[in-house]
């Protein structure tokens, strides 16, 4: 037998609860965030005073005619504010020194989701998030949608390192591997690593290397890190590796060999080269600096072997058909950066990219993020993490003219 | 109330649980202010009879009852349940102190929820009388504040008893109390039972033909559900009018 | 025979002891590994680091996980409360009507929930509160993190109240209480010993869950924040972040996050099985 009072009871508790998160969601919908923006302005002011005066007491008409001109431009405060930011988890360190230096320097704070690049682009669009951060930028498509409205600035460099593990080598050691070499070893047909390919390279240790089989260490989840190593392989030996081995998820022939490991994230590749000898691997550059592994010079396009420095990043980035403004279209840039041309540009090479709104709603949202960009481009670089590198001088000039156009 | 003749009157009461007939159509008077015990052979619905008194038969599913039924001149099937539940005591077959409480506030939660006693002096009052009514105050006024667990079998039954008794109820029910316990304890619990009748109409369930002997004045023998018999004690006993009751009697079933 | 009796005993016994200390070794090993390169933070970080914002790559000071700290604190009072209220309504109600349809569906649905995947309640949750919402907040995290609990708080707690013997009840119908009353005075209490664990277990999962978290806090890591409609973060946030970079001073950062998470819930643990009593039947 149900009590009448428990039903009411029961009903009661429930438009309770409902009314209570439907008053707490509205009350955020409609209190916005306020910051105070003081601008000093001063004003010369001329007062024209005419007085007529009749006999009737009451009539007095005064005219005030005021003419103001702004003299210094304002440094207005942003302190309290707060910037939304998700995407790759590629830049996330340099980012995050990024977020502390601009609150000690400004007082306003920026909260930056590492979630992907795909994941970050859709919060960006679904208007949850104030920026967004990502590996390849905008595709042409979605550019044209938006277009007139997003900016896109390619503000940190990394790149991609082909990291091993040969116990008989020394440490200080960078084995030469050619794209073709490697492209080779990946689709399992040079199997041990004292193959003649490999040996016609690496002269000088040519006799210590081993007769060992060659171990592919892979990302096993889905990873920007591998779309990059997968362009670089398909563009350096085209025959070898097909557009159809390119992407954020493959098909590793080396694992159908069952010479294969994969490991998830870039720490499970690290781990897994360390801890297999023989093996090779490709890793985000600030992992193999971290852990000290093992690193390859790979050719470029004009047949250089190469490591990843500051140098030959910012010469690969110098190969792009760079866009004069933030607003243009930057989807070829990517094609672009990999296997670059030029002596000293590293092939690998990785930028991602800031995309934002042109306007926003929020005025503070607008003026903090131009801010930011401005202190980006003045002092944002001085101390880079290691593993991440400046982009040239004329990104960073894309990067004031944003600031400027967030202001208009 | 007080001028009632009968505690108990239920005029063709049956009782169903889905499709089974538990009670057929059954007949019973109880006069007030004995010892009126019911008695029969393990199922043959003594217990539900007692539920029904109290009410507690509610807590059965699919049950349907007929016929008229009426405690304390009140109608059982119409009544608020609490209301009646308020005049009835009742001490079950297993012993149940509440294991949570201490043994002084068993006895006193039964007083505080009918109101029984108005402060703290009162209430003391209350729980001492009840527990020497339940001949238990001389082994446990040293340790009210214990637990029931560390009762045996005998004194847990007692302590339910004095429970029942703080209520000051009108109607006690007892559902073969002695069935679980020492005969020690039952012999004294059979004790308290027969000073009780001054002031309560006391209903108790037995199997056993000798317990009822001891302790009624009145007994009715239920078999499959149905009377077979009723009257006084001494009748009862002594001239057995049906087969069925002289073979019970001689514990032949 | 008797002899062999005995020895199949022992040996039972041996086996007994052997399989769970196998299956315990694993958590130990686990709690050790923890408080070994944990301590190293605490020792380093001081008080500081129960206050102090996370370091970054470049820094040489430890620093400390002072928001992700109140940020678990506050989640965890906003959800656990929330949880265990409605799951013991719900529990409670169910136990009092169990042929009540209503009953059988949240029975059958909470079941079915204890195993959902919780990143996809942490997608649920955003494109339901964070994007009308407009930004990441604590409420959408609570909501999340309640909505993963529930289930679980309503298994013990439904459990809890049903292995109450009937009998208990009864006394207390006898005695003239109201249903209420006897589930209030009675029934509740008999059950407080389980309740006070399911307290705890509810609160081990709302305090270490991590992918509820992942699209609906917002990661504040600047400063203190105690406004509940405004992004928010939380240590196991911080240390799942934090592990995956290669940066050694904020896999610090991580193991002192971590040891602290454990000696919170620790002591806490402590506190209410010292606190609330067996109850004897």
């Amino acid at each position: 037998m149900v009590n009448n009072k428990v039903i009411a009871i029961t009903a009661i508790a429930v438009v309770v609860i409902a009314v209570v998160t439907g008053v707490i969601t509205l009350q955020t919908r409609t209190t916005q965030p306020t910051a105070t923006i003081t601008q000093t302005i001063t004003q010369t002011v001329t007062q024209t005073v005419t007085r007529t005066v009749t006999q009737s007491p009451q009539t007095v008409t005064v005219t005030v005619t005021t003419t103001l001109t702004p003299t210094t431009p304002s440094t207005p405060s942003i302190r309290g504010l707060t910037l939304n930011g998700a995407g790759a988890t590629f830049p996330y360190p340099q980012i995050m020194e990024w977020i502390k230096k601009f609150y000690n320097r400004t007082g306003a704070s920026i909260n930056y989701q590492p979630v992907g690049s795909g994941a970050g682009l859709s919060q960006f669009f679904q208007n949850v998030t104030d920026f967004a951060c990502s590996d390849p930028p905008l595709k042409r498509s979605d550019w044209e949608k938006y277009r007139g409205n997003v900016m896109q600035v390619p503000f940190i460099v990394g790149a991609v390192v082909v990291v091993y593990n040969i116990p008989e080598l020394p440490t200080g050691y960078n084995l030469k591997l050619s794209g073709e070499v490697i492209a080779k070893i990946y689709k399992g047909e040079i199997r041990f690593w004292d193959d003649d390919a490999i040996k016609m390279l690496n002269s000088d240790v040519a006799n210590r290397l081993p007769r060992k089989e060659i171990i592919g260490v892979y990302r096993s989840d889905s990873s920007g890190t591998t779309e990059v190593f997968t362009t670089y392989l398909n563009k350096a030996a085209p025959n070898i590796w097909g557009k159809d081995l390119v992407g954020k998820t493959v098909d590793w022939p080396i694992a159908k060999v069952g010479r294969g490991v994969g490991g998830s994230g870039n720490p499970g590749v690290t781990q897994a080269v360390q801890a297999t000898p023989y093996s090779i691997g490709y890793v985000e550059w600030s992992f193999a600096i971290t852990n000290k592994l093992q690193m390859a010079m790979v050719s470029n396009k004009d047949g250089n072997y190469l490591l990843p420095s500051e140098a030959s990043l910012k010469d690969a980035l110098r190969m792009i058909n760079m866009p004069k403004s933030p607003l243009d279209d930057f989807s070829h840039t990517l094609e672009e950066v990999v296997y670059a041309p030029g002596p000293n540009t590293y092939p690998i090479t990785s930028p991602s990219y800031i995309i934002m709104w042109r306007t926003y709603t929020a005025k503070e949202k607008a003026l903090a993020l131009s801010e930011f960009l401005k202190w980006l481009a003045i002092d944002g670089y001085r101390d880079v993490v290691p593993g991440y590198v400046a982009p040239p001088e004329e990104v960073i000039k894309l990067l004031t003219t944003a600031s400027d156009i967030l202001r208009q | 109330m007080n001028n009632l003749i009968h505690a108990v009157e239920l005029r063709n009461v049956s009782i169903f649980i889905g499709k089974t007939p538990i009670i057929k159509d059954v007949n019973i008077e109880i006069p007030t202010n004995t010892v009126y015990v019911i008695m029969g052979p393990s199922g043959s619905g003594k217990t539900t009879i007692l539920r029904l008194i109290s009410r507690l038969i509610d807590l059965v599913p699919e049950v349907t009852v007929s016929g008229t039924a009426k405690v304390l001149g009140m109608d059982v099937l119409k009544v608020n349940p609490y209301v009646l539940r308020r005049h009835v005591g009742m001490v079950f077959q297993t012993p149940n102190p509440f294991p949570h409480m201490s043994i002084y506030d068993n006895v006193a939660i039964a007083a505080k929820i009918n109101g029984v006693a108005a402060n703290k002096e009162e209430l003391d009052e209350v729980v001492k009388s009840a527990l020497t009514k339940a001949m238990l105050w001389d082994e446990v006024k040293d340790r009210l504040k214990d637990y029931p667990h560390t009762l045996s079998g005998g004194q847990k039954q007692r302590l339910c008893l004095a429970r029942a008794l703080a209520m000051k109820p009108k109607l006690l029910l007892l559902d073969e109390p002695t069935a679980s316990i020492d005969p020690v304890n039952a012999r004294k619990i059979e004790e308290v039972i027969k000073t009780l009748k001054d002031e309560i109409t006391v209903i108790m369930v037995t199997h056993s033909p000798h317990q009822a002997a001891r302790v009624g004045e009145y007994v009715a023998l239920i078999y499959n559900g149905g009377v077979i018999e009723q009257g006084s004690v001494r009748d009862m006993f002594l001239n057995p009018r049906t087969e069925f009751a002289s073979r019970f009697l001689r514990g032949e079933i | 025979m008797h002899k062999t009796r005995a020895i199949k005993d022992r040996l039972f016994t041996l086996y007994i002891l052997t399989t769970s200390t196998l299956a315990l070794i694993p958590v130990l090993h686990l709690i050790f590994v923890i408080v070994i390169r944990g301590f190293d933070s605490f020792v380093e970080g001081g008080i500081k680091f129960l206050t102090d914002v996370p370091p970054t790559p470049l820094s040489t000071e430890l620093g400390g996980i002072g928001p992700s700290l109140l940020g678990t604190l506050i989640l965890t009072a906003t959800s656990l409360p929330i949880t265990i209220l409605i799951a013991f309504f719900a529990a409670v109600l169910a136990n009092e009507f169990p042929n009540n349809p209503i009953s059988k569906t949240v029975d059958i649905i909470s079941r079915s929930f204890t195993s959902i995947p919780t990143i996809v309640v942490s997608m649920t949750v955003y494109l339901l509160v964070v994007v009308p919402m407009r930004t990441y907040s604590a409420i959408a995290s609570s909501i999340a993190l309640t909505i993963i609990a529930l289930p679980y708080a309503y298994a013990i707690t439904s459990a809890a109240i049903r292995q109450v013997p009937l009998m208990y009840r009864e006394a207390a119908y006898s005695l003239g209480m109201t249903r209420w009353t006897t589930i209030y005075k009675v029934v509740v209490p008999i059950t407080r010993r389980m309740l006070s664990g399911c307290v705890l277990i509810t609160m081990a999962r709302i305090m270490g869950e991590t992918a509820a978290l992942m699209f609906t806090a917002g990661r504040f890591r600047t400063g203190i924040s105690l406004q509940l409609d405004r992004p928010i973060d939380a240590i196991p946030l911080l240390i799942f972040d934090y592990a995956l970079t290669p940066y050694p001073i904020l896999h610090k950062v991580a193991w002192g996050a971590a040891l602290l998470l454990i000696i919170i819930y620790f002591i806490i643990f402590l506190a209410v099985k010292t606190i609330v009593k067996e109850v004897k039947l």
